[in-house]
């Protein structure tokens, strides 16, 4: 079982090469809308691909409250089993 | 033995725009439409507004439909009126005058394949909330006897929301003795009622069979895709715009009558086209957003193409779903575009919802009805509301009217609950 740290890694990889910026570049706190330039398509490929990753389902209203890597990990926990 | 080749012979829409084929027409080229808006009230009060394609004054009485039925429908419906029925009625019966299908009523292997997403729904809701609110008037606070009552005043009501009803209903109506089968599958439901149907035609049980969708949205509806941020303030829908407003619920709905081509030929019905086949597919994801980054879509468009033998440079002209949602048109014109390439030439893309409205699970066949007209016409009809299409899409629209030669014409349809459908028509 992948500890916080590594999962807020590969989440943060999976965003970056999604967004095609640098991984470094995604703070926990920064806004994928405002900060990196994210829209709503990229941002349910981050949901699809997350979903796959972690054999998770993210219930839909919810899809609007990921609006940062911390939020992003939050909603994983919350549904990881 | 050589397969069966299913042609649609009758046309009947039933829109806030026309209600038959010719009023129709004349008005979608005049780009006529009865935007209204509608404003619900709750003894008195505003309860909310919003607008929609709305089809006013209607009467089921006016369509020439025999009266004892209707008056066997009211008696059995406790004098309540029932305009999802009643609209299901209207597209059958256009639809079988403009065929000029003749069959005995007393005994025929006619089919009826019914698509609705939620017949008698909303009149349901409102009589429980009714109801629930009187009840609650009362001082009595016993949780069985509030079941009990409630039980009795809505068990016709709750016995007709079973689908079966509504198939008997119009079964009985026009005299069909053959397959029925009422679909639901959200916004594709008509694609799927005409592929259903031609397949029984196709296996021989039936020489025709009418296909009808309705909807006749309102305010619980409404009040959902309000809460979703989906609906167009200004009741214009602009199919894959730049600045996508959103949904605008459109009245009404459409029947086509499908038969064997043989059949057809031998009582020289007016032939409109030949459904050539269909390509469906279920994303399994999401309801109200689409499978993003998967290739659903693509899968039932290209399945289409298989089945019904021809290339993508066949088609000439391709009316989509056009939502008039960003990620649904996104969705959808990354489909397009995978399949015919980036802003294809061909086919000439067109999106008819501006014209009727979101008819719902009535849609993708209304505007199927309405695509089979362009193609009788010989007319691409233009994408209304939609100034300027978002460079995301990398395709074209139809911008104004075309008068062109029309041979294979193709409907497509991205559903709530991820379901992907195409149809591919061709005139004879």
């Amino acid at each position: 079982m992948n500890g916080p740290q590594d999962i807020e890694n590969e989440i943060r990889n999976l965003i970056a090469k999604i967004l095609e910026i640098e991984p470094e570049k995604i703070t926990p706190e920064a806004r994928f809308v405002e900060d990196l330039g994210m829209d709503s398509m990229m941002a349910l490929e981050i949901v699809a691909a997350i979903e796959k990753k972690y054999k998770v389902t993210i219930p839909e209203e919810k899809l609007t409250k990921m609006g940062s890597l911390k939020d992003a990990l939050e909603l994983v926990k919350e549904y990881i089993k | 033995m050589q397969e069966k080749r299913v042609v649609v012979t009758g046309i009947g829409p039933l829109t806030a725009t026309g209600i038959g084929k010719d009023v129709l027409w004349k008005n979608l080229l005049a780009a006529k439409t009865n935007i209204k808006l509608e404003e619900c009230f709750v003894n008195g009060e505003l309860w909310d507004k919003f607008y929609l394609h709305k089809i006013e004054d209607f009467n089921i009485k006016n369509f020439g439909i025999d009266k004892n039925i209707l008056e066997g429908i009211k008696t059995w419906k406790e004098g309540e009126e029932v305009t999802d029925l009643y609209y299901l009625m209207a597209t059958v019966k256009l639809a079988l005058d403009d065929s000029k299908l003749e069959y005995s009523l007393e005994d025929n292997n006619i089919g009826l394949v019914v698509g609705h997403e939620n017949p008698g729904l909303e009149q349901f809701i409102t009589k429980v909330f009714d109801e629930g609110f009187k009840y609650a008037a009362r001082l009595d606070k016993s949780k069985k006897n509030y079941f009990t009552t409630l039980t009795e005043i809505l068990d016709k009501s709750t016995y007709d929301l079973q689908t079966f009803m509504v198939l008997y209903h119009l079964s009985k109506a026009f005299g069909i003795h053959g397959y029925t089968l009422l679909i639901n599958n959200a916004c594709s439901s008509g694609l799927y009622a005409l592929e259903t149907a031609t397949q029984v035609i196709k296996s021989g049980r039936c020489p025709a069979v009418i296909i009808a969708a309705a909807d006749h949205p309102r305010i619980y509806k409404y009040l959902w895709f309000k809460d979703l941020n989906m609906y167009a303030k200004d009741g214009k829908t602009a199919p894959f715009a730049k600045e996508s407003k959103g949904f605008v619920f459109g009245d009404g709905g459409a029947g086509l009558v499908l038969e064997d081509l043989e059949y057809a030929q031998k009582r020289k019905a007016k032939i409109y086209a030949e459904y050539l086949g269909g390509g469906f597919s279920q994303e399994g994801w999401k309801v109200t957003v689409p499978a993003i980054g998967q290739d659903f879509y693509q899968k039932a468009i290209k399945e289409a193409l298989k089945f019904s033998k021809v290339e993508k440079e066949d088609i000439d002209l391709l009316c989509a779903h056009g939502a008039g949602n960003s990620i649904i048109d996104r969705y959808e014109a990354k489909a397009i575009t995978d399949v015919f390439g980036v802003n294809p030439k061909r086919p000439l893309v067109t999106a008819l919802k501006p014209y009727i409205g979101n008819n719902l699970g009535a849609g993708a066949l209304l505007e199927a009805a309405m695509l089979l007209l362009c193609l009788d016409n010989n007319t691409a009809l233009p994408v209304l509301n939609t100034q300027e299409v978002d460079p995301r899409m990398k395709m074209d629209l139809v911008k104004e009217k075309v008068n062109i030669e029309l041979k294979t014409v193709l409907k497509i349809c991205c559903a709530f609950a991820g379901y992907d459908a195409a149809a591919i028509f061709r005139k004879l």
